[in-house]
């Protein structure tokens, strides 16, 4: 049997196979009909070639070419059916690529996603979720964690000061560690809260400095909680938060209300920690303040500082999210523009 | 602040360690190392030259046309310093050589005199931002040397953030940081040697400290000679180095002490003090004093003044007078260093809006003894620096303050529960010891007095030495634990809850976008909207600008305001915001009130047409309600709308607007934004709002589910639409219908509009109606006679039914 004409009956029945699935239409399907079965169709035209063989060959030759036929017109005569039956349904065909309609979707605002996202990490470690007063007085943020007057470190914070008589001084808080004395206050030790919420700094905008931003703040109090448990639960939270687990490390650090207090890095997920534009070439990356509770601070709070050990943090929430979408300008949050918040 | 590697090695002898490992092991024990920089390493092109000759340029004033010899040739340079003459050794850049931005020096020809290299200031050279002049070198370096091999030229300085070293007195200079390497590696610590020569007796100046209280010790050393000579060239570098400018040898030994110990010292020219004496005294009302940098200013009153028998000559702790400081032809000095009160000296600068070198180390409290250490290591760089400086053996000193000793027991059991690594007792002991504490056991525990310049502030109890230790240690080497805590069920916050479960409706389902706005609003924001109104607001004393100034008690000025940003650019906003609202409370000396509270607006910027054609009005405020009755399906808290009689916020239109409830409780307002708020923003189409309080809100208990078994037999449907007056509420259509036809089980709004056209008053309203039996099947005849009973109850009101409803 010739090999040849063979494999050119062979390919010429795939061919009008796959022109019947690919009609769209009663018409097209027709027209490929012609084209294939057709007096002088393609696959016609090789059936005729029968008569060049060997009249040896003609048998196997002939039984092949019936089988190939046939399979051909069964796939015409299903096309056929479906084609019809979808006529019944209107003249709509779908074309996958064409947007659906989709309802109105709503964005949440990428901050405030943020720390809800911060919350569900903490939640799941058993943490309570606090809020405290903005409105804060001098007492609790600054006295009452262990930065009287005149202390250098109230520079580091400018502050909003609010007018009030002469009997009181308030402040917008300039951070969140005003609930570390007010938790423990309320719920005493153990205790293992967070306080997502806005704080203020006197600061002048620009790309990277908001007078009004998000910090969560972190308490974790009990009996003999350490250094080694603040690590922990900052790489648990790193981990959840980035989606995988990454390298931390603790700087030596000043804040009033904790001893030892720190600085937190992580290793620059964009270069692995070889040192990069985006870490300065350090490997590592600033993310967080924390460190073990001031005595100071759990006496304030009526804590017996002898029994009882904690770890605080305090993570600011805007840069963690201008990191993750790579947003070059804080002043987007507070923008309002539909521009924006549509992204998210 | 900078410091200098090769001063470090004053101190501690560092081997071979690089930088950058120096950089990092600071950095994870004692402080953030921001940067490393290298000064100095500049190509052969750049050599020491002699000014042979310096004429005023024949066409320009302030240039100079100069002869250098830069060693087996001359070059003719033109030089725009005003402090260039003959005479001088100079760094010069010959053609070719690259300045600092990486800038090639070419031949130029400047005013029509070529010139062939460039006598170099600090900032063409990448050493500092001074450019008023050249730098001059001393003499005796060799003409044509490459000026790098000038000694003191290359350094590595090591960027400190000053922001981590706040609470750390000792660490503001480089003897401190001498201290921490030593400790970090185990290394042997050569403290900076003072003259000890020196004896405390009389001078030619008596001191008198008037002000105990802020200067607890003062310190006067008296020197003759050559002060306002230049300095040696290895003082000069170090200053460049670190970011000061040279000036005269008597300026320059006292900033080298500072960037050296951390003492601040300031001589005075001894001419211009009058009257033989020197008061330490509080300002009086109305002083004034010329301070080194020429301002003019007015001493808060009561602060800490030097002066002597007639005048204040320098603000203590802060600033010198220009009067009475070195110039270039003092030849008698006055140096003073002492101890000022830290929180003395920083209110005083903080009046006067002025920081400087000396008040950002006396505020952080630094160790009185230092004082005394100033002059004998004043006296002991003069000598190294000046050989020919005449210095008294006897120095003033007044007042005796000394630090505290504090005295801490240290326990190892402690400091292992808080670090959460044991640390055996030698490597505390050497870790302490090494950063000057004195260590001595007692049993289990360790005694431990701390160092004077660590006493005045920084250390102050057990918990401090654990951090002394640990860092020592290396905190990088405490593994992470996650804490074994027992198991409590966490308590939830129901207004978090809530907050979290209406964001989750409004931006999924419901199609908001979640906003948020500065808690402070603009007046101009509150004007537009109906202005501020007579209610008590809370104001920042110091905003960001004066228009805003008030703490906001709605959300909904700033929503408004975020509407009107957006609605030029499309058809349609829906925005929502949770947040806090700040309302004065009733007694003074508490703190607000500030509710949560939940406020959303939706914005169209024409009034949709309906199916007959014509534009439909209220259609945005119904949407709005529509969204306002999810949230409190999904809070389980269903709510009820009244009519508003009285006390509607001001922007709220006053007919289209309705007050919220939940139970008995009042929990916000809806309604249309006012014609006015909205006329003045040039709106056409309409806008609604709504504020609810979440606080309030959740303080009602959720209503349970109800279930109902499902009905077992059909329901019938029937669609009545009428038009109907506004005084007839919907509501008691409703109870009307239910109690005109019994079998009446549900009734839907399909639709409620009112449009031009229509008599004002009316509204159309269709209603689609369901009947059903618990116990049969209806026929046509049941629901045909209780549909007949609905429509004559309606036409009864005075509605005008329209069609047969199928």
């Amino acid at each position: 049997m010739s090999e040849e004409l063979t494999a050119a009956l062979e390919q010429a029945a795939a061919q009008a196979r796959d022109a019947a699935l690919a009609a769209r239409s009663l018409n097209e399907l027709e027209e490929a009909r012609t084209a294939h079965l057709g007096r002088k169709g393609a696959l016609t035209t090789l059936l005729r070639r029968i008569g060049t063989l060997p009249p040896e060959e003609r048998g196997a030759f002939g039984k092949l070419a019936n089988e190939q036929k046939r399979e051909v017109e069964e796939r015409f005569a299903a096309r056929e059916k479906e084609l019809a039956a979808a006529r019944l349904h209107g003249v709509f065909d779908f074309d996958p690529t064409t947007p659906g309609p989709r309802p109105a979707r709503g964005h949440e605002h990428p901050v405030l996603a943020m720390l809800r996202e911060i919350e569900d990490v903490f939640l799941s470690m058993g943490f309570l979720v606090l809020a405290g007063p903005e409105v804060e007085t001098e007492y609790y943020n600054f006295e009452a964690l262990n930065i009287p007057r005149h202390h250098p470190a109230r520079d580091l914070q400018d502050t909003f000061w609010m007018e009030t008589g002469a009997e009181c001084r308030w402040v917008l808080r300039t951070h969140t560690s005003p609930m570390q004395v007010r938790a423990l206050e309320r719920f005493g030790a153990p205790l293992r809260a967070i306080v997502p919420g806005r704080v203020y700094r006197n600061e002048t905008l620009d790309a990277t400095h908001e007078a009004t931003f998000h910090q969560v703040e972190g308490l974790m109090v009990d009996r003999e909680v350490s250094v080694a448990h603040m690590k922990g639960v900052m790489a648990a939270f790193l981990e959840r938060l980035f989606g995988q687990k990454v390298a931390i490390r603790l700087r030596p650090h000043y804040f009033p209300f904790v001893e030892p207090g720190f600085e937190l890095d992580f290793a620059c997920a964009f270069c692995g920690g070889s040192g990069c534009a985006f870490c300065k070439r350090t490997g590592w990356i600033e993310i967080l303040g924390c460190g073990m509770v001031h005595p100071h601070v759990l006496r304030a709070g009526g804590v017996d500082a002898e029994e009882f050990t904690g770890f605080a943090f305090g993570v600011g929430v805007e840069r963690l999210v201008m990191m993750r979408h790579s947003i070059e300008d804080i002043r987007h949050f507070h923008s309002g523009s539909l521009r924006f918040f549509e992204q998210f | 602040m900078r410091l200098s590697l090769s001063w470090l090695g004053d101190f501690v002898d560092l081997g071979g360690r690089s930088a950058a490992e120096i950089a990092e092991d600071l950095t994870l024990r004692t402080a953030l190392i921001e940067g490393i920089e290298t000064h100095g390493e500049f190509s052969d092109d750049v050599v020491v030259g002699k000014v042979v000759e310096c004429r005023r340029h024949p066409r320009a004033d302030r240039l100079a046309c100069c002869v250098v010899d830069v060693g087996g040739e001359t070059l003719e340079v033109v030089c725009g310093a005003p402090n260039v003459a003959a005479g001088q050794t100079v760094p010069v850049a010959k053609v070719g050589a690259e300045l600092a931005g990486g800038v090639r020096l070419k031949k130029t020809k400047i005013r029509g005199v070529a010139s062939h290299g460039m006598i170099c200031s600090e900032q063409e050279l990448g050493l500092g931002d001074d450019h008023e002049g050249i730098i001059v070198l001393e003499e005796g370096l060799e003409a044509g040397r490459p000026f790098r091999e000038c000694p003191g030229v290359v350094d590595t300085l090591l960027e400190i953030d000053n922001k981590s070293v706040t609470h750390r007195p000792d660490l503001w200079g480089h003897e401190g940081f001498g201290r921490e390497l030593a400790a970090i590696y185990g290394l042997e610590l050569r403290v900076a040697p003072g003259e000890e020569g020196l004896r405390a007796g009389g001078g030619p100046l008596a001191v008198r400290i008037e002000a105990p209280e802020l200067c607890g010790r003062y310190c006067a050393l008296f020197v003759r000679g050559r002060l306002a000579a230049a300095s040696p060239g290895w003082l000069r570098w170090r200053l460049r180095h670190c970011g000061l400018r040279p000036i005269w040898l008597a300026v320059d030994v006292s900033n080298y002490v500072m960037l050296e110990i951390g003492q601040p010292t300031h001589p005075f020219d001894r001419r211009r003090l009058r009257g033989g004496v020197i008061r330490v005294r509080r300002a009086a009302r109305d002083e004034r004093l010329v301070t080194l940098d020429g301002e003019e200013r007015a001493l808060p009153e009561g602060a800490c003044l030097i002066a002597d028998a007639e005048r204040a000559v320098a603000i203590g702790g802060v600033i010198g007078g220009r009067d009475s400081g070195i110039d270039g032809s003092t030849e008698e000095a006055v140096v003073e260093s002492a101890s000022f009160d830290a929180v003395s000296v920083r209110a005083t600068s903080s009046a006067l809006s002025l920081r400087t070198e000396a008040l950002a180390r006396f505020e952080k409290a630094l160790d009185p003894a230092l004082a005394e250490r100033g002059v004998r290591r004043y006296a002991a760089v003069l000598r190294a620096a000046a050989p020919g400086v005449e210095i008294a053996g006897e120095f003033v000193r007044a007042g005796d303050a000394v630090a505290a000793p504090v005295e801490l027991r240290l326990r190892p059991g402690r400091l292992a529960a808080k670090l959460g690594v044991p640390i055996g007792a030698e490597a505390m002991e050497s870790s302490l010891a090494r950063l000057g504490f004195v260590v001595t056991r007692q049993g289990e525990e360790l005694r431990v007095r701390a160092p004077s310049f660590r006493a005045t502030r920084d250390i102050r109890c057990e918990d401090d030495l654990i951090e002394e230790v640990g860092r020592i240690h290396g905190y990088h080497l405490i593994p992470e634990a996650l804490p074994a805590a027992a198991c409590r069920p966490v308590r939830l916050e129901a207004v978090n809850e809530a907050w979290r479960a209406c964001v989750r409706l409004l931006c999924g389902r419901l199609g908001f976008t979640e906003v948020s706005a500065y808690p402070y609003v603009e007046d101009n924001v509150l004007e537009r909207c109906g202005g501020p109104g007579d209610e008590p607001y809370l104001c920042i004393r110091n905003p960001l600008q004066q228009g805003a100034r008030r703490l906001r008690r709605s959300q909904v000025p700033g929503l408004i305001e975020f509407v009107d940003r957006n609605i030029k650019a499309v058809e349609e906003v829906r925005l929502c915001e949770c947040g806090r609202v700040y309302l004065p409370a009733a007694h003074g000396g508490e703190l607000p009130d500030e509710p949560a509270l939940l406020s959303a607006a939706w914005g169209e910027r024409t009034l949709r047409r309906g199916p007959d054609d014509a534009r439909r009005e209220g259609q945005v405020l119904r949407r709005l309600k529509g969204a306002l009755e999810e949230v409190g399906e999904e809070l389980r808290r269903p709510l009820r709308f009244e009519r508003l009689a009285a006390a509607a916020p001001r922007w709220l239109h006053p007919t289209r607007s309705a007050a919220v409830f939940a139970g008995a409780e009042r929990v916000g307002e809806i309604g249309q934004v006012h014609p006015d708020v909205a006329a003045g923003l040039g709106w056409r189409g309409e806008v609604a709002v709504f504020e609810i309080s979440l606080s309030n809100l959740v303080a009602a208990a959720p209503t349970p589910r109800a279930y109902e078994a499902p009905a077992r037999f059909p329901p019938v449907k029937a669609d009545v639409s009428f038009l109907a007056p506004f005084t007839l509420p919907y509501e008691e259509a409703c109870a009307g219908l239910r109690r005109a036809a019994e079998l009446l089980t549900r009734i839907d709004l399909v639709d409620e509009y009112a449009a031009a056209g229509m008599d004002s008053g009316e509204r159309s309203l269709t209603l689609r109606l369901t009947f059903r039996a618990a116990d049969r099947t209806l026929n046509d005849e049941e629901v045909g006679a209780q549909l007949r009973q609905a429509r004559s109850w309606l036409a009864a009101q005075g509605a005008e039914l329209r069609g047969e409803g199928g």
